[in-house]
């Protein structure tokens, strides 16, 4: 079953009155369980199609579905809601809240969806002991290492059970005993959790790690 | 709309105590703010307060009565008084017989307003009888005393016991002993006025229930306008004026400084607006890529604009707390330290109706500041604020 699909996939962008082309019709289908690394060359397009995937942009032309919903004509609204129950984000930089605990960081998204708080706490800490960051709980993300910020972004990610991870440069912060720590747990949560993990990546070591690599240049895929 | 208000909470709370040293200076300026507003509200209500109770409780009750221009007194006063006391809500009816004058003491001699009571009813319209700052008050029948203002005696060098000369505008010259020494506090009584019984000057003017003025005190001051129609058709032969008809010039002066009053109070408010904006505008500025991230992961714009809005009224709050502390201690150290001025004391009175309106003004002042800024946050474009550009 897709997970992610997209059909024709084009965004163009306008630099001034010059139409800058950024994806050139991209068809990709990525089914349940798999882990797939997003790969290629700087400007190749991969962040347009990792922002189209996680709807924070719109394609000028094409379709994009989730878990078989068209999300193309989605309201703004709908938008962040799936955003908010179908995909978990983690970002190149960390990107956590630098005022909230390891814990509240994780349980933020729970809390968006109106959880009861007791239970977003118990879901938090679980996903927190998976990260390995039990005892890291009550910690500010200035007090954790980079490598354990990002292990924070990973349990808040998957804090909502959404339908995939959206991963972008994952690694690139980090040093390499901790990219490697990263990348075995996008590896055991794959195979033990049969996470769906869509994942960009320059690194080419990072990318063989994944089940599948989508090669993208000059905005289609090769 | 799910529970966004508990995320909004959250989250604003988080923020505004993530760094106690900002949030320390933030409710600092509002605090000063807050107190600048309260305080000039204070300061004017105070003191127009203390003017305008020092005008109808010493010199022009709150309506009075006068002849027409064309003649010189009131005449049957004794039956108008009595026909203005029988009307509801009216506390208090006297008359006077006033003349203007010159009082004597050796080679000093000074112009003043020689002011003809009844001394038993003076008590029902002013509060002269209860303000003798030595010696006592006249009797009724009292034909060889006088009471003198405290300045006017001061300038005189008079004291009670004392024997003044006192000249009356037709002329009639005659010597009294001072009984009483008048302070109220009030420039205009205790610099001009001599007061005498009505029984000694209707024998100086050689007249008889006649007088130059009624005045009339009423339960409640803000209801001249009612009580003067009701005399003026029971006296249609007389001039009837309220209080601040007959004060006009001191009236619109206060006009005057309410309005450079409420000038400096809205430069408070002023402040709080703009220290308020520029709080939220920076934070949303410098906030960029968490609120695109806070955005990416799922909140929608109004929880975004709800933050920033929230932050805004519980820095207000915060301010607006610590200023009413910051505000009744400077009032009771003002008060403390007496504030004598030409019309009294003041005496500075937060009232709550002062504190409920300067609540509710810093209240939307910072709804209203934060609103731009904070529309524009939760408005940010997702991508470029995490990915910059």
């Amino acid at each position: 079953m897709s997970v992610i699909k997209t059909d024709a996939l084009k965004k163009t962008y306008m630099l001034g009155k010059v139409p800058v082309p950024a994806l050139r019709g991209v068809d990709i289908d990525v089914v349940k369980g798999e882990f797939v690394a997003l790969m290629g060359p700087s400007g190749a397009g991969k962040s347009t199609l990792l922002n189209m995937v996680g709807m924070l942009d719109s394609p000028t032309s094409g379709d994009i579905f989730i878990d078989g919903t068209n999300v193309s004509t989605l309201s703004e609204n709908m938008r962040v809601d799936f955003r908010l129950e179908k995909i978990g984000f983690i970002f190149q930089f960390f990107n956590l809240f630098m005022e909230l605990t390891a814990l509240e960081n994780v349980i933020l998204p729970m809390m968006l969806l109106g959880k009861d708080m007791n239970e977003c706490r118990r879901q938090g800490r679980e996903l927190l002991h998976l990260v390995g960051l039990d005892e890291r709980e009550n910690h500010l993300p200035s007090e954790l290492s980079g490598g354990e910020q990002q292990r924070v972004t990973i349990a808040r990610s998957l804090v909502n059970n959404p339908s995939f991870l959206l991963a972008d440069e994952p690694t690139a912060n980090l040093d390499t005993e901790n990219a490697s720590q990263i990348v075995t747990l996008f590896r055991r949560l794959n195979a033990e959790l049969g996470i769906t993990i869509f994942m960009v990546t320059h690194e080419e070591e990072l990318g063989q790690k994944a089940d599948r690599i989508i090669r993208l240049r000059d905005g289609v895929v090769v | 709309m799910r529970l966004s208000i508990r995320v909004i909470l959250f989250m604003a709370l988080k923020d505004i105590f993530k760094d106690k040293r900002i949030l320390a200076l933030v409710v600092f300026a509002l605090t000063i703010g807050y107190t600048n507003v309260l305080m000039s509200t204070a300061v004017m209500n105070s003191f127009i307060g203390l003017f305008y109770d020092q005008i109808t409780d010493t010199t022009v009750p709150h309506i009075v009565v006068e002849p027409r221009e064309e003649k010189k007194f009131i005449e049957h006063t004794e039956s108008k008084v009595k026909n203005i006391e029988g009307i509801a809500g009216v506390v208090g009816v006297a008359s006077h017989l006033n003349s203007s004058g010159i009082v004597i003491l050796k080679n000093k001699n000074i112009g003043c307003s020689v002011v003809g009571i009844t001394s038993s009813l003076e008590k029902n319209i002013s509060i002269i009888p209860e303000k003798i700052e030595k010696g006592n008050f006249l009797n009724d029948k009292e034909k060889t005393s006088v009471l003198i203002g405290t300045m006017l005696a001061d300038d005189l060098e008079v004291s009670v016991g004392q024997r003044v000369t006192l000249v009356y505008s037709n002329g009639v010259k005659r010597e009294y002993s001072v009984k009483g020494i008048v302070n109220t506090g009030f420039l205009f009584v205790d610099m001009l006025n001599v007061y005498v019984t009505r029984e000694e000057i209707e024998s100086v003017f050689g007249t008889h229930d006649r007088s130059t003025e009624i005045g009339v005190r009423l339960a409640d001051r803000d209801a001249v306008g009612t009580y003067k129609l009701l005399i003026m058709k029971q006296l249609p032969s007389d001039d009837v004026k309220t209080w601040e008809e007959k004060m006009g010039f001191f009236v619109q002066l206060i006009g005057v400084l309410k309005i450079i009053w409420n000038a400096i109070r809205m430069m408070g408010l002023l402040t709080v607006i703009v220290t308020i904006a520029i709080i939220i505008y920076v934070n949303v500025t410098s906030k960029r890529r968490q609120i695109g991230i806070l955005k990416a992961i799922g909140a929608r714009n109004h929880i975004v604009l709800g933050i920033f809005l929230l932050e805004a009224v519980l820095w207000s709050m915060m301010g607006t707390f610590f200023g009413l502390i910051l505000s009744h201690v400077l009032a009771y150290i003002l008060n403390s330290i007496r504030i004598v001025l030409p019309i009294g004391l003041l005496v500075l009175r937060i009232s709550s109706e002062a504190i409920l309106l300067t609540v509710f003004l810093i209240f939307i002042a910072s709804l209203l500041a934060a609103f731009m800024p904070a529309r524009q946050g939760s408005r940010i474009n997702i991508i470029k604020a995490i990915w910059g550009g």
